[in-house]
């Protein structure tokens, strides 16, 4: 029930609730588990007095409603007053919570004392207590629980009627009015009732520590991670930005020299010149790809396109064939009628060309390709496969991570700078999509991207 | 056959250099200045009959400020401009002239690296169509 999920901690606040608008938010969520038990305990009084004839029904409801009545209280003193101090918001759920345990033992009192098992409601609020405070707020509040019961007990104990100091009238349940007090008894709970609630204490606030610790720890690595990245970015725009320049100019000037020259040029410096166009061609490539990658954000002028799916995937496959030697037999399987979805095109468009013309890549001459478009749900499905020479189960995630290809890639090809499956990773992260490999060595593989019909 | 100038605009001599050998190469007479300003002066001297212009020079668009410089300019406003764009400014612009006309002030982008045909392609277009 999402009304009554425990509230995240917010923002740089962690997870120690050491803000005043989380202890606030907290503090709300409490109230809503007032009115829960406000409820329950209403029907579970109701339907007990039928079962249970010895049992002071009126007193019962007359506590549902006292702590009904302070919840609203509550609720609007939260809604006059803005978030304050710290210490004045811990202050106002310290009420709460000894505002709910005296009322608890008021009803307690009325519906049997230490007769009634629901004395465990008591573990309740020491738990409750224990996602809120610290250890030793925590043992306050069951040492101030503890301090109640026991008092109730003893206060409305037949032992000291003898002594004139019967303070509270006893409401019996199932014990014989006339003979009610069996000491033992009341010992025995009373002591199983003190060590239970301390072990309750320690267990709940000690695992929350533990659990705040490792929060704060997870939190933080995952800071310093978003720094890490950061950095790479910047360095990768530093690089593609100095890179650029220089071999835009090496490119265009052995270019120029092969094309006014080649006839009088001796062979073999021919092919030296040649050579190196195709490796700077290379590193045209990483650049282009870099560059994308660093596409940190998307220009604010884009705005998704209705477009059709089929119709993209249709044109991207056929660029990415034309002009390949390999004789590649590329297979579509897409709806009759094409499939519109609004998305941003050139993203979709560059996962879609990395994914086909690495599966043409990596194909085998006469190979196979099929690419495939499902609609499942408010979703589709893009599938790429191959047969070609597949990716080992353990290079199968390192193949999105930057500059990564894996050794069958390199030794099967020269062609690649390891950045395409990471673009097409982000990419689709950006496109709010997921996607999947499967693949066997020697076998082939298959990618699958899960888009929404509409990113959001 | 009347000799056509040619005037490129780009702060990378290098590159200016490798245009004016493949553009000398096919007959053409050439001019460069290494800013849009210094182009947009030369330009009002020798009224060229095209202009090469790359995008990103002293800052990001100093290409394209020129572009409109020239297009405000009676005398000049009727050049064909030929843009010089970078690798990695495609992503996410788009620099097809005919969907941004009214936007860009240019007749042709071309991409760097230059492929010396392709750019004597598309300078010979350019002129013929301003014949």
């Amino acid at each position: 029930m999402r009304f009554l999920d425990i509230p995240e901690p917010i923002d740089e606040d962690i997870s120690r609730f050491s803000t005043p608008e989380s202890v606030r938010q907290r503090s709300l969520w409490f109230i809503r588990l007032r009115w829960m038990a406000v409820v329950t305990a209403f029907f579970s009084a109701t339907i007990a007095k039928l079962v249970i004839l010895e049992f002071d029904l009126l007193s019962i409801y007359l506590s549902i409603g006292i702590l009904a009545l302070v919840n609203l209280v509550y609720l609007l003193y939260y809604g006059r007053n803005l978030v304050g101090s710290i210490q004045r918001e811990s202050f106002i759920v310290k009420i709460q919570m000894f505002t709910d345990l005296l009322l608890l033992t008021v009803m307690i009192h009325y519906s049997g004392g230490i007769e009634n098992p629901q004395i465990f409601l008591y573990f309740f609020h020491v738990i409750i207590a224990s996602l809120m405070f610290k250890g030793r707020q925590v043992y306050l509040i069951a040492g101030f629980a503890i301090l109640l019961f026991t008092g109730e007990v003893i206060l409305s104990s037949e032992a000291l009627v003898y002594g004139r100091l019967k303070i509270l009238e006893n409401h019996y349940l199932f014990r014989d009015p006339a003979e009610p007090f069996v000491w033992q008894y009341v010992l025995f709970v009373l002591a199983s009732f003190w060590f239970a609630i301390l072990v309750v204490a320690f267990v709940a606030s000690s695992m929350m520590e533990r659990y705040r610790r490792v929060r704060d720890k997870l939190v933080h690595k995952q800071l310093q991670l978003i720094d890490t990245d950061k950095e790479k970015m910047q360095f990768f725009r530093f690089v593609t930005h100095e890179l650029k320049s220089p071999i835009v100019t090496i490119q265009s000037a052995i270019d120029t020299v092969l094309s006014l020259t080649h006839d009088c040029m001796d062979e073999r410096c021919r092919e030296l010149l040649v050579r190196s166009r195709d490796r700077s061609q290379q590193l045209i490539d990483m650049v282009k790809d870099l560059s994308e990658i660093t596409q940190g954000t998307m220009p604010k002028s884009m705005e998704p396109q209705k477009i059709n799916i089929a119709e993209m995937i249709q044109m991207v496959a056929s660029a990415e064939l034309s002009g390949n030697p390999k004789n590649i037999d590329l297979q579509l399987d897409l709806p009759s009628g094409g499939f519109e979805s609004e998305t941003y095109p050139n993203l979709l468009e560059k996962v879609l060309i990395n994914l086909v013309s690495n599966a043409i890549r990596y194909s085998h001459d006469n190979g196979q390709v099929r690419v495939s478009l499902k609609i499942h749900g408010a979703s589709y499905i893009i599938t790429v496969a191959d047969q070609g020479i597949g990716i080992r189960i353990e290079d199968q995630q390192k193949i999105f991570s930057e500059f990564y290809r894996s050794p069958e890639a390199k030794q099967f090809t020269k062609i690649g700078t390891g950045l395409g499956m990471s673009i097409v990773q982000r990419f689709v992260k950006k496109l709010n999509g997921e996607i999947t490999v499967d693949s066997e060595i020697n076998k082939g593989s298959t990618f699958k991207v899960e888009l929404p019909a509409h990113v959001g | 056959m009347n000799q056509h100038t040619i005037l490129i605009i780009d702060d990378d001599i290098d590159l200016v250099e490798i245009i004016r050998v493949n553009l000398e190469a096919a007959g053409y007479k050439v001019a460069d200045a290494q800013s849009g300003n210094g182009g947009f002066n030369l330009a009002k001297e020798i009224n060229p009959d095209l202009i090469i212009l790359d995008v990103m020079m002293g800052t990001i668009d100093e290409g394209f400020q020129t572009a409109y410089k020239f297009r405000q300019e009676p005398e000049l406003k009727d050049i064909p401009i030929i843009m010089l764009t970078a690798v990695t400014q495609q992503t996410g612009y788009s620099f097809d002239p005919g969907a941004d006309q009214s936007f860009l002030p240019v007749d042709e982008f071309i991409e760097k690296p230059i492929n010396p045909q392709k750019l004597l392609d598309v300078v010979r277009k350019n002129l013929v169509s301003n014949a």
